[in-house]
């Protein structure tokens, strides 16, 4: 069953003749548990598209269905809280807090979002687990590499327990060995939570390891291929690389 | 935790901030307490002041002063409304006085029955402070501490500077009691019987003068006090007007006068402390709105996580809240360090300066916390209004 559906999406920056169609009319629907790339040249739409399913930019036109919940129509207060219980977030940068450490970093979502604390934090020991940092999850971002700070924000992204994981360039910024062991970390948690991830990436080692491909150009769909014979090697090559450890 | 691990990682730009502050407060606390002193000074001056009309000669000041001969007294006792009129005479109590703040350390005269009428109620706290005979002596607590003096010892009174001229006199008395506290005036006050302070006065005369003068027939002023219900403005206008060769001042016009003088006063010191004040919200300010800057990324993150305009507005306005809290803290701190200091170096010429109360300094440390919520607030709704994808996205 679709826990996504992106109907007609349309987002324009300016007006007249200066107006930039960014996204221009994508239609996706997404099952619960996919793995996904949005692939595409700069200026493809492909982060402006992400931008508008993680609910940090309102649509020009179009509608965006996540878990039913028609998100057009709610108000920012509501996006904020929608953000916070259903969407998890991996950035290129890492975007730790410098001011707080790993599991603190891990927690964020919850300052926000509210909910249960003390099975929050039982959840991100396990995360911390999963992510094998149990014994790093005190250190602060600066005590950390770029493949630590990475795996810490997918444990954020996940500390919520969200429908929907959004990666934008999750391998950007870390050599090619750590960018390996971070996809398939990435698709071990896709795998055991259930949670669908959207990855939007340059990184082709990456795109072609998820189970499916959407190419943007233009702000328009171009292509959507499934890959499940690549997966399937995936999934192979994920087991061999456990445990993991991100450098 | 978190806030103070945000402001240690800016340690310099926040030190430079919360001094601001710091000197901010500190100058209103100082500044506040020798306000709060001279109000308590202006305060007793008032309560004394007002409940009866004050005589001196026709060519004194405000404040009475030159010399009344004592046949006034009957004169002015005989007027019409005046209950009763009590010779007052004083001089300096030490030859080098430092009058700087307060009238300084002086001689008074007794005026035994003048407490049925007076307002201004002085009680001893040793030994008793009424009916004085010759060669006695009730000090004030500031004088008797200055002097370090109490009940039972000796005292040459006016103290004799260090070099004394050849035409200098005093006289030897017994310390009889010392009076409670009343952080006002009569603190530096020397008692004496009437007779001794009629001669202090004469003693305090040009040498030229005083072999001229027989002492006990001069007072340096009369305190008049009314029959109940008399106006006693009305009444000092009638002293005037039936007395001649002396001033009645009306007690309306002189409290005004300690009034306007306390107004200008507190004014002034209050003034340069809030100028301080404001240069310091004035840098809380711009260090907020270099940290909203530096933190593009950091507030994005945190609405693409869930937080709400509100839950940005709450963490910086609750940082320069903080700001505002150390640095008033530190402050008071050095603003009580610097009273207390400046209080004891100058104790020893009963000089007592500043006056730090629990009010002012609760006052201080609230204002330096609304100083710091406030100059967070534009800094705080410019962070909240980010939009997050430009936040993110930004270097």
């Amino acid at each position: 069953m679709a826990n996504i559906e992106l109907h007609d999406l349309k987002k324009i920056y300016g007006k007249g003749d200066r107006a930039v169609h960014a996204v221009d009319g994508v239609n996706l629907s997404i099952d619960n548990g996919e793995f996904i790339s949005i692939v595409g040249r700069s200026g493809s739409g492909k982060t402006t598209t992400l931008d508008c399913l993680g609910l940090l930019l309102r649509p020009t036109s179009g509608k965006i269905i996540i878990d039913g919940v028609d998100t057009s129509t709610l108000s920012n207060g509501k996006r904020a809280e929608f953000r916070s219980r259903k969407i998890g977030f991996i950035f290129q940068g890492f975007n730790l807090l410098p001011s707080l450490n790993a599991l603190d970093n891990v927690l964020l979502p919850l300052r926000y979002g509210g909910g249960d604390k003390k099975a929050a934090r039982k959840r991100a020991n396990e995360l911390f687990e999963e992510i094998g940092m149990a014994d790093r999850m005190h250190h602060r971002p600066t005590q950390l590499s770029g493949g630590e700070q990475q795996r810490v924000a997918i444990a954020r992204a996940l500390i919520n327990q969200p429908s929907l994981v959004l990666g934008d360039e999750p391998t950007g910024e870390v050599d090619t060995e750590t960018s390996q062991k971070l996809i398939a970390l990435m698709r071990r948690l896709n795998r055991e939570t259930g949670v669908t991830f959207i990855i939007v990436t340059h990184d082709l080692d990456l795109s072609s390891r998820t189970d499916r491909m959407v190419r943007l150009k233009d702000g328009r769909v171009v292509s959507d291929e499934p890959q499940l014979a690549k997966s399937e090697i995936t999934v192979a090559e994920d087991e061999a690389a456990e445990p993991v450890a991100v450098g | 935790m978190e806030i103070l691990r945000n402001l240690w990682r800016r340690k310099l730009r926040n030190f430079l901030t919360i001094s601001g502050i710091a000197i901010g407060i500190m100058a209103f606390s100082t500044m506040g307490a020798m306000a709060e002193k001279n109000n308590k000074l202006i305060d007793g001056g008032v309560k004394y002041f007002s409940d009866h009309v004050t005589v001196g000669d026709s060519t004194s000041g405000q404040f009475g002063g030159g010399l009344i001969p004592t046949d006034k007294i009957a004169k002015v006792a005989a007027i019409d409304g005046v209950a009763a009129a009590f010779p007052s005479a004083g001089a300096p109590a030490k030859a080098e006085n430092s009058g700087f703040f307060g009238p300084g350390d002086q001689i008074i005269g007794d005026q035994p029955g003048s407490e049925k009428y007076s307002t201004f109620k002085l009680t001893a706290k040793t030994g008793r402070i009424d009916h004085l005979q010759n060669g006695e002596v009730a000090l004030g607590s500031d004088i008797a501490k200055e002097l370090g003096k109490k009940v039972g010892d000796t005292l040459y009174l006016p103290v004799a500077p260090k070099v004394a001229r050849a035409d200098f006199v005093n006289h030897k008395f017994t310390v009889v009691g010392v009076m409670e506290k009343t952080l006002t005036a009569p603190d530096s006050f020397a008692v004496l019987s009437l007779h001794d302070a009629q001669r202090a006065l004469g003693d305090s005369l040009p040498p030229a003068v005083r072999s001229q003068v027989d002492s006990s027939k001069l007072v340096s002023g009369i305190d008049v006090y009314g029959k109940p219900g008399v106006n006693l403005d009305n009444l000092a206008k009638k002293i005037n007007a039936q007395v001649p060769g002396v001033k009645a001042q009306s007690p309306t016009e002189l409290v005004n006068a300690f009034k306007q003088f306390s107004l200008i006063f507190s004014a002034i010191t209050l003034g340069a402390a809030l100028l301080a004040l404001i240069v310091g919200g004035l840098s809380v300010v711009n260090t907020m709105l270099m940290s909203v800057t530096e933190r593009y990324r950091e507030i994005g993150l945190k609405k693409a996580v869930g937080a709400k305009t509100r839950h940005i507005i709450r963490e910086f306005l609750s940082e320069s809240v903080v700001i505002g809290l150390i640095g008033g803290s530190i402050g008071l701190a050095l603003g009580w360090i610097i009273t207390t200091s400046i209080n004891a170096g100058t104790a020893s010429q009963n000089l007592e300066l500043f006056l730090l109360t629990p009010t002012l300094a609760i006052g201080a440390l609230l204002f330096s916390v609304v100083l710091g919520g406030l100059a967070g607030v534009i800094p705080a709704f410019s962070a909240a209004r980010l939009d997050p994808v430009t936040a993110l996205r930004s270097q």
